[in-house]
């Protein structure tokens, strides 16, 4: 924390810095050998796609950070996406509504994650997967299997369009949510009870942090942050499917992880994640030129969260 | 004995389960048939399996989400794997697995929850290497094991039986059976007495993954082929078996029976969302709230005799 505080202090965090370091090496390694993987607009598009996996990773890094974790964010990204298609059918017309009831679903089971975890005293590896299972059945309820409508056109214009200074707006809408990650975690009382909580949970307590709040909040956050990314991905493919949320499960834990963010809690930081984002987009563009199909890359993925968890775990922690 | 014992978590699932099967009766308007009986046991061979392996993980302070991948990487080997091999091959290869998720968690220090979502991904993508589309054959013997009768009694049943009893005598008759116990229950406790934690830990993850095989060699003779994404549920059905039979996350608590019991249970469950032709969709919203709702109903209760001061030990496995 305090280290945190101190000016450029978070390049002091040697697990953010290693991040950006290895998505960069990464990348240039990538331009070394391939042609045409060096450039301005491969560089955007990396960023961009880095979005989604960065916003589901608001989530994650709040509740690693409070000592849990979030499981639930597959089906709650993929319960958005059906629920803005299902609604607006396409059109502007009641993209508002769907807004308003998208929120309102993420809100809601972030609250029960939340007070599981609180009240029921739930293992919150338990109560989200039993709670993604939960929002798996109810996605397929509501859509009775088959996924209807398409995304209204204000989606697909914020994920595929292309703002101010030739770049896309979805890394503008993504720099802006990370700007307010950012402004939450630092400047915010909520923020530093965050992490407060993580470390050290019972010493909070007593110190008069309503940790359950604290704890309750941080699920909402994360549910509302992978529905957003939901809505977001619907935008971006025109539609919703099943199954569309399922890779940011692993991901944005490996995300966050990668970024230093402690799964024991108390420790990490948002651009953390961004990095790992970042990190983890550049290896999949990489794996996606170099055509080694969909098993090469699964275990490709497993190979370097391990590698930087051990990369993580050697470095003085401060 | 008082009541409020036999509603702890570890006892719980037994009433539960007798409530079920009652219930099950009511709606097939009858006692059970042979048959039903029959594929009760078949049913619920893949999450006893399962439920057992990840029971021992958890009873030793561990998690191991990588269970399902596991089953499918096994299934898939002994689908592709032509000659009598194929069974000790995938017995081989689910050891191997889990070995190396014991030997990356304890040697290296890792957290096992990362670590076993990065191996899953991993694990996932070498089945998908190698049967990247459900296929394959599977040897007539290892299909008329999964699913033949000896007498009216399934041969798995006597493979299940064989399976608990060596649980039970490892668990409970056997040092190393006792010292699982130990670790899980107090890791700095058992190592101070002398007991090498890290080769338990290591075992239990291995036994884990050989169980997994057997789940994964089951399948693949229930369903004649091969499938790289049959064990994808499995999972979480490994986590609901052991926490339903009431293994507690904070590890050193576990039961056999219970297991045994939550597998029969899940199966139930199953199988009267079949017999009410609710929508099937019901079944993972079931299947996500029964650990929520009992977890929180065993909760519930010891909130009416509070206890004094918040738990301070928090959940190791993260």
């Amino acid at each position: 924390m305090t280290k945190l505080r101190t000016a450029g202090g978070w390049l002091a965090y040697r697990g953010v810095g290693a991040a950006y370091a290895a998505a960069i090496v990464l990348f240039l390694v990538g331009s070394l050998f391939i042609r045409g993987f060096f450039g301005w607009g491969h560089i955007l598009a990396i960023a961009s796609t880095a979005g989604f996996v960065g916003i589901v990773g608001i989530g994650q890094t709040f509740t690693l950070i409070t000592g849990g974790i979030d499981l639930s964010v597959a089906y709650m990204l993929n319960f958005g996406a059906l629920l803005v298609t299902g609604i607006t059918l396409g059109s502007s017309h009641h993209f508002g509504l769907a807004l308003l009831v998208v929120g309102a679903v993420a809100a809601l089971t972030g609250l029960v994650n939340g007070v599981g975890i609180t009240f029921l005293k739930i293992p919150p590896l338990i109560m989200t997967l039993s709670m993604n299972s939960i929002l798996e059945g109810a996605a397929l309820l509501y859509s009775n299997g088959t996924p209807q409508g398409a995304s209204p056109p204000l989606l697909t214009a914020l994920a595929t369009g292309t703002g101010p200074l030739g770049i896309p707006w979805l890394i503008w809408f993504w720099a802006a949510v990370t700007a307010v990650v950012l402004l939450i975690f630092r400047r915010t009382v909520f923020g530093r009870w965050t992490y407060a909580t993580g470390s050290a949970p019972r010493a909070s307590w007593l110190s008069g942090i309503p940790v359950d709040r604290v704890v309750i909040l941080v699920y909402m956050v994360s549910a509302v942050a992978a529905a957003l990314a939901g809505l977001l991905l619907a935008g971006y493919s025109g539609q919703a499917y099943f199954g569309m949320g399922d890779t940011y499960q692993l991901e944005s834990v490996a995300v966050a992880v990668i970024g230093g963010t402690s799964i024991l809690g108390g420790k990490g930081s948002y651009l953390g994640t961004v990095a790992g984002a970042l990190l983890l987009t550049t290896l999949t563009s990489l794996l996606e030129v170099l055509n080694v199909g969909a098993s090469m890359e699964s275990m490709l993925y497993g190979v370097v969260i391990i590698v930087m968890m051990m990369l993580n775990r050697q470095r003085p922690t401060s | 004995m008082r009541v409020s014992r036999w509603l702890r978590n570890e006892y719980l699932i037994y009433p539960i389960l007798i409530g079920l099967l009652a219930v099950y009766v009511i709606f097939n308007r009858g006692l059970l048939s042979v048959f039903q009986i029959q594929s009760l046991i078949t049913s619920s061979a893949p999450y006893l399996l399962v439920g057992l392996g990840e029971a021992v993980v958890i009873i030793a302070g561990g998690i191991d989400l990588s269970i399902g991948y596991m089953v499918s990487l096994t299934c898939v080997v002994v689908a592709t794997t032509t000659g009598p091999l194929g069974v000790p091959l995938a017995l081989v290869v689910g050891t191997a697995a889990g070995l190396a998720n014991g030997i990356l968690i304890t040697r290296f220090r890792l957290s096992p929850l990362v670590t076993t979502l990065a191996t899953g991904s991993f694990f996932f993508g070498v089945a998908l290497h190698i049967l990247p589309t459900p296929g394959g054959s599977v040897p007539g013997w290892v299909s008329n094991l999964a699913e033949e009768n000896l007498g009216p009694i399934p041969i798995m049943a006597f493979l299940l039986i064989l399976v608990i009893v060596m649980a039970w005598v490892t668990l409970y008759r056997v040092p190393a059976g006792r010292h699982v116990f130990a670790v899980g229950d107090n890791l700095e406790g058992a190592r101070q007495s002398g007991i090498d934690d890290q080769r338990i830990r290591i075992a239990t993850y291995a036994v884990a993954g050989t169980l997994a095989g057997v789940a994964g060699i089951f399948l693949a003779g229930q369903t004649s082929s091969g499938d790289p994404n049959i064990g994808t549920p499995f999972t979480l059905n490994a986590i609901l078996v052991a926490v339903l039979g009431g293994t507690s996350l904070a590890g050193g608590v576990g039961t056999i029976g219970g297991v045994v019991a939550a597998s029969f249970v899940l199966t139930v469950i199953n199988d009267i969302i079949f017999l009410t032709n609710a929508s099937s969709y019901l079944q993972y919203i079931v299947s996500g709230g029964i650990l929520i709702g009992m977890l929180g109903v065993s909760r519930g209760l010891r909130l009416i005799r509070p206890v004094p001061a918040p738990p301070a030990k928090r959940v190791p496995g993260r």
